[in-house]
Order: structure tokens, then sequence, then C-alpha cells
């Protein structure tokens, strides 16, 4: 291929792109992650869970995404098809993330098809910061037009578009990013205490990065950002409950 | 035919069977005896009760306020919608037609007072109107009968030579009272319309409404549109006037054949914008899993507000934008119309302990805003909850400690991490069917998935088996 042609393919590819990444700016999930990519608002992600017991991880990976994707106080709708044992998504769970359950609209659909219906309402609303649609299994509807159609709508409103899948295989889609995250041995502060929740992400998909890289990455609830995951801790120690819970908390948020 | 007092009784009659002397009541045995060839049907008490529901709501058409007069009667409070039709006579002439269309022969009659009325349709059946305060004229050739105060009484006033309520009138009521009782007296009060017993109505009646009425029945979803739209409009407008908003909307729609068809749909906060109203009634419509059926059209349809909430004038942005709060309330309505109210829900937190109470996930539209209590300095809780909890199988190095491996949903899984115990006891002031402690353990297997499971009961210390359940999954 002549330098000519080469430059113009890749002066195309940038005139594509252009409009959505200047509407709305992009977020950094990890601005302490070495070569972890920002990721474009009002524009649609993909987020796989490497297995089925890895999707709570991939869930956990995309409630961080939609805190820092989010700005000042828009709340976020969270659309679900899943069967029975995916469990209910928990208020007391969003607020150990750090996220306020308070400013989360979810709803549980039966199908697929008004599960898209739902996200598509929820991405034209103009006063939410994103829109988490999580379906288990295959889905027959979520092609390659329907996401397409969802990134329109993203994109005309500024709405962050978050797809969670478990369960289920990539397949051609109009997304800007596409995940995998499988769950990772936490970090542990010490006396065998799990840490921070950690994840292994391998980047599937980006239009201006390199893909195929993995990272492993814990999330700080307190901050609300992704750090790399440290190998070692300082050993504090203390069982959980106890009298001085100030204390604790002390070590515990040092320990995040 | 149906069982009164212990032998098969005539319940109902026709005119034919009437003419040959088969009146209600008669037993079964003795007017088979007089008409071998009679045509019996047994009685269906169901199918009775939900024709008189079907017909109640169909004379919803003529006025909202309107009650069931048992056991056949429905009793319609026109007073304010009779000129909606030309007149009270109108009115009347137009229900009977419709009734006798659709094969039902009514008795109508229209009084100033609720028991006037029933006491003219059904003893005198020929549809008398009685001018306001006229009623002591038009009911006293009635039969002392009319009264309902009960056979009993009936013929008591029979014997004493007071046969109409003529007869009664001019007599002295306390005397009356002392032989007959006040039931009597109150009865005949109401009857002359010196009293009136008020009309408890089966619906309450609407804040606002708007109606329209067609002279052809419309059937096609366009032309429905157009009247709901218009509709939409017209309501909308009477509560702008009033500074009011609707949080419920009742949308009727009445078939030519006499079936209603009701919808509601909500909102989160006082409406009064046609537009959002008319996309949440179309969203409504779109999501029935029954669809709406038009048969051979409708001809009448209505929205009604229940019941209407104070709500100011918005001034709109001057850019022309909308607020993003607002956004969001309207699209919570929107998917609550579409995937039904229950469906769409937010978190509230509550004060409680037991992790299924303390997070309660509640329709979105009843939601109250509170704050979250800070979760800092709380113990860290699942993302997902699985509720009921699932039985596990668990091994532990000691009885009391916490789980070494443990085997869910056919999945082995050996602990690498574990948080805990954080034990939880049972709320004891609320009679509940479980009893006994539970130790919650934060675990961590060796691939990193993360659970929280807990042992339900305490070895040696509270009676029952000690079991290990799933209670959640962290990310």
């Amino acid at each position: 291929m002549s330098g000519a042609q080469h430059t113009l393919r890749r002066l195309r590819a940038v005139a594509c792109m252009a409009p959505h990444r200047a509407a709305f700016g992009s977020f950094s999930p990890g601005p302490r992650v070495p070569g972890f990519p920002a990721l474009a608002r009002g524009s649609v992600h993909e987020i796989f869970a490497a297995g089925r017991k890895d999707a709570p991880a991939a869930a956990g990976f995309v409630t961080g995404l939609a805190l820092v994707a989010g700005t000042a106080e828009r709340p976020s709708l969270w659309v679900r098809h899943t069967g029975k044992g995916a469990g209910a998504l928990y208020g007391g769970g969003l607020a150990s993330l750090g996220f306020d359950p308070g400013a989360l609209i979810h709803l549980s659909v039966e199908n697929e098809k008004d599960a898209l219906r739902a996200a598509r309402e929820g991405l034209r609303c103009d006063g939410l910061a994103s829109v988490v649609l999580e379906i288990e299994g295959p889905a027959r509807h979520l092609d390659l037009s329907a996401t397409r159609r969802l990134k329109l709508a993203a994109a005309e409103h500024g709405v962050t578009a978050l797809i969670l899948r478990a369960g289920a295989d990539p397949g051609p889609s109009a997304a800007e990013t596409r995940w995998r995250v499988a769950a990772s041995l936490s970090a542990s502060p010490g006396l065998d205490l799990p840490g921070q929740p950690a994840f292994t992400l391998t980047l599937l998909k980006h239009r201006s990065a390199q893909t195929g890289r993995h990272w492993d990455l814990e999330w700080d609830h307190e901050t609300r950002q992704f750090n790399p995951k440290t190998l070692s801790r300082p050993l504090v120690a203390l069982p959980f409950d106890r009298a001085h819970r100030a204390d604790r908390e002390g070590i515990r948020a040092r320990a995040g | 035919m149906g069982r009164r007092e212990n032998a098969l009784r005539l319940v109902a009659a026709d005119p034919q069977a009437r003419a040959l002397g088969l009146l209600p009541g008669l037993a079964f045995a003795d007017a088979r005896a007089r008409v071998p060839h009679m045509r019996v049907e047994n009685e269906d008490e169901a199918a009775d009760r939900a024709l008189m529901e079907n017909l109640l709501s169909w004379c919803d058409r003529y006025t909202p306020v309107l009650a069931e007069d048992p056991p056949d009667g429905a009793l319609l409070e026109i007073s304010g919608s009779a000129h909606l039709f030309g007149g009270e006579k109108a009115l009347r002439d137009d229900l009977v037609a419709r009734l006798a269309r659709m094969g039902f022969t009514a008795h109508t009659a229209i009084a100033g007072t609720t028991r006037a009325a029933r006491a003219l349709g059904r003893f005198r059946p020929s549809g008398t109107i009685v001018p306001c305060g006229a009623e002591r004229d038009h009911v006293a050739n009635l039969p002392v009968e009319a009264l309902e105060a009960g056979e009993r009484i009936a013929v008591a006033l029979r014997r004493a030579g007071l046969k109409t309520i003529a007869d009664l009138t001019t007599r002295p009521r306390k005397p009356l009272a002392a032989r007959f009782g006040e039931e009597l007296t109150l009865g005949l009060a109401q009857t002359l319309g010196e009293i009136d017993r008020p009309l408890i109505p089966r619906r309450p009646p609407p804040d606002f409404s708007a109606q329209c009425r067609f002279a052809d029945p419309v059937g096609l979803a366009g032309d429905i549109d157009l009247a709901l739209s218009g509709l939409a409009r017209e309501l909308c407008e009477t509560l702008g006037r009033e500074d009011r908003g609707g949080r419920a909307f009742e949308v009727s729609f009445f078939r030519a054949d006499g079936a209603v068809r009701r919808i509601e749909v909500l909102s989160g906060q006082p409406l009064r914008d046609p537009k959002i109203l008319m996309r949440l009634i179309a969203m409504r419509l779109d999501a029935l899993s029954d669809p709406l059926d038009p048969g051979f059209g409708f001809d009448m349809i209505r929205i009604a507000v229940p019941d209407a909430d104070a709500a100011a004038a918005i001034q709109p942005g001057l850019e022309g934008e909308k607020g993003g709060e607002r956004s969001v309330i309207e699209l919570v309505d929107r998917l609550a119309a579409r995937f039904g109210t229950e469906t769409v829900k937010r978190f509230v937190a509550r004060g409680s302990h037991l992790p299924e109470r303390a997070a309660l996930a509640v329709p979105s539209l009843a939601a109250k805003p509170s704050p979250w209590p800070d979760s800092k300095t709380r113990p860290p809780r699942p993302l997902f909850l699985l509720s009921p909890a699932e039985a596990i199988e668990v091994v532990a190095e000691i009885p009391d400690g916490p789980p070494r491996r443990f085997r869910w949903r056919g999945g082995l899984y050996n602990t690498a991490h574990v948080e805990g115990p954080e034990r939880i006891a049972p709320e004891w002031w609320r009679a509940r069917r479980d009893t006994a402690t539970r130790d919650y353990f934060r675990v961590e297997d060796e691939e990193g998935h993360r659970f929280w499971l807990f042992r339900y009961g305490l070895y040696d210390r509270e009676a029952g088996p000690v079991r290990w359940f799933m209670q959640g999954l962290f990310p």
C-alpha cells in the first residue's frame, strides 16, 4: 500500500470518530494505570464476563465505569435481563462500591427485546449519566444494527451505554470498546483477609488504542477509580467486629 | 331455577312464563306440574354477578357517580350530567333504547331521592320522571311493599288496613315507629323525599374528566388516537386553568356492544402536558398483554383524573432545553407505563441489619428520595443478593470457624481469603420463623471469586441444626 493511500485511510478513520469524541468528552477509569485508555462518553462500551462465575466481577467493573462516566448528580439506569440465578441487584453492594444507590433506577424485564427497548428509551433521556444493559446468555437481538441504534441514541444525548454480557461470546457490534473481565485474586491486606475488588481486564476492541492488552486492576471505592493491583500490602491486622471502629476504618482506608 | 329455602324454586321468569303464572319463588315441582314442557336453566350466580358488574361499568357512560342497587338495579346520579344528553328524558330514552338493543328490558324512574327512585322504578315500571319536590304525590299510590320494610311488616300493615303509602303519610309517625320500628318511618321519610339517603358511588367520582361521544362507533387506530389526543388536550387545559396536574389517569373505552375497557396510566409527578400524556397512553396501550379490541368500534372514550394534585405552572428554559431532573422523571413514567409500575425500581435504605430488609427495592414512582447511610462505616455488602439464600455444603476447620471449602451449585470452591464472622442476630421483635443467629463470612476463592455466605444457627447455643447458605456475590 502506498504512503498516500495509508494516510488517506487514517484520515478517514479519524474523521469518522471525531464527532463522538468531541461531543461529550471522555472519561478515564484508571488515571494511575499505565497505558489504560480513556473511554468516550456518549458511546457504547461492551463488557463481557470471561465465564459465568465472573459475572459479578464484570458487573463490578461496569459499576465502576458507570461511576466514573457519571457527571454531577445524574442518575443511572440499569436494565437487567437475567436468569434467576444471577441474584438481585443490591443497594448495599452499590454503596460499598461507592455508588449512591439512590441514584440508580433499575428494572428487570422478561425478554431481550424489552431490555433493548428500555435501554434505548433510557439513552434518549438527557438527564441520565449512563445506562447499563445487562443481558445474560446469548442475545439474538443484540446485533450490529441494534448496537448501532444504541450508539446513535447515546451519541445524540450524551449518555454512556454500558452493555454487560455474561455467558455469551462477543459477536459483531458497533460498540466503541469491548472488554473481557475476569475475577482475580484480591491483594490481601494481611491475615488472609480479602482486599479490594480485583479484576483481570483484556481489551478486546478499541478504536484508538492497542487491543489485546491485559491489566490487573482493583477498584478503590473511596477515590472511585481503578488502580493497579498492588502485590504487596502492609501487614496490618485486626479482626472485623471490634470496638474501635474508627481504627479499623483507618486501616481499611489505608488498605484500599 | 335455583335452590332457595332447601327446595328447588324458580328464581327468575321471562314475560311469557309470568303470563302463565310461573312467578319467581314458585317451587320447581309445582311449576313443572302446571307447565310440563317449560324450559328451565340452572341459576348461575357468578354469571349474574359478572353481568351486573358489566352493566354497571357500562352505565358509567351516563354519569361517573353511580351505585349498585341490589339485587338487580343501578342508581345513577344524573343531576350533573343530564344536560349532556339533552335533558333527563332524553337520557332515559337513550339508556332504555341502548339496553333494549342489547336485549335487556329496563324499568326506570327519575326522582329527587334514591329511595323514591327505587320505589317508583320497581313498583311503577312506566318510566316516571318526578319533578323536584313532587315525590310525595307520585309515590302516594304505591303499595306499602314499596317501602321494602320486609314481608312481615308489609303483611302487618295490610292487616291494619294500610295498603298504600298515602295511607301512611296521613298518620302520625310516632305510633307507626312504635309499632313497626324506626326502619319503617325512616324508609317512609326517604321515599317521600323528606330526607335523602346519600348515594355511595361504586367508584369514587374523578376530579377531572374529558369525554367524547361518537355518533358512529370508531374502530380505526388512527381515529382513536385522534380522539385521545383531542381529549388529552382538553383535559390538560382544564387542569391548567386550576393549576392542577394528575398523577393517575384512567382511560375508559366504551365499546358499542356494551363492554368497557379501562386502562390506567401513572405518572411520577403531577402531569398536565398533553404530549407527555399521549405518549404515556400510547406506551401503555402498546404494552397491553391483552390488546385493546375495538370490536364493532367504541362509541365513547373518556380520560379521567381520579385524583388531581397541585402543580404550579412551569416556565420553560430560555434555550428551550429540558431540565435534567425533569427528563428523568418523565423517563421513569414512560418506563413504568411500558413495563409496569412495579418493575421500575429504586433503592431505599431501611434501618435493619438483615440484608434482605436493609436495602429495599421499591417501585420508582412511589419512592421517596432518601439519603443513603454512609457506607464507609459499614462492612462491605455484595453487589448481587440471592434471596432466598441458597443452601451450600461447607467444610470448616473448626465447627465455629470460617469455611475452608464449600460446594455451591455443583461447583467446589477452596477458600483463599476470609473475613468474618459478622454476626447478625434475628429481629426478635418481628414475628418471623427464622429465629437463629447468622454469622456472615466474606469469602474469596482461589480464583478470585468473592462470595458472601453465612452459617445459620450457633453450635450448642441455639436449637436446631446448623446450616450454611450462600447469600450474595461480590464483584
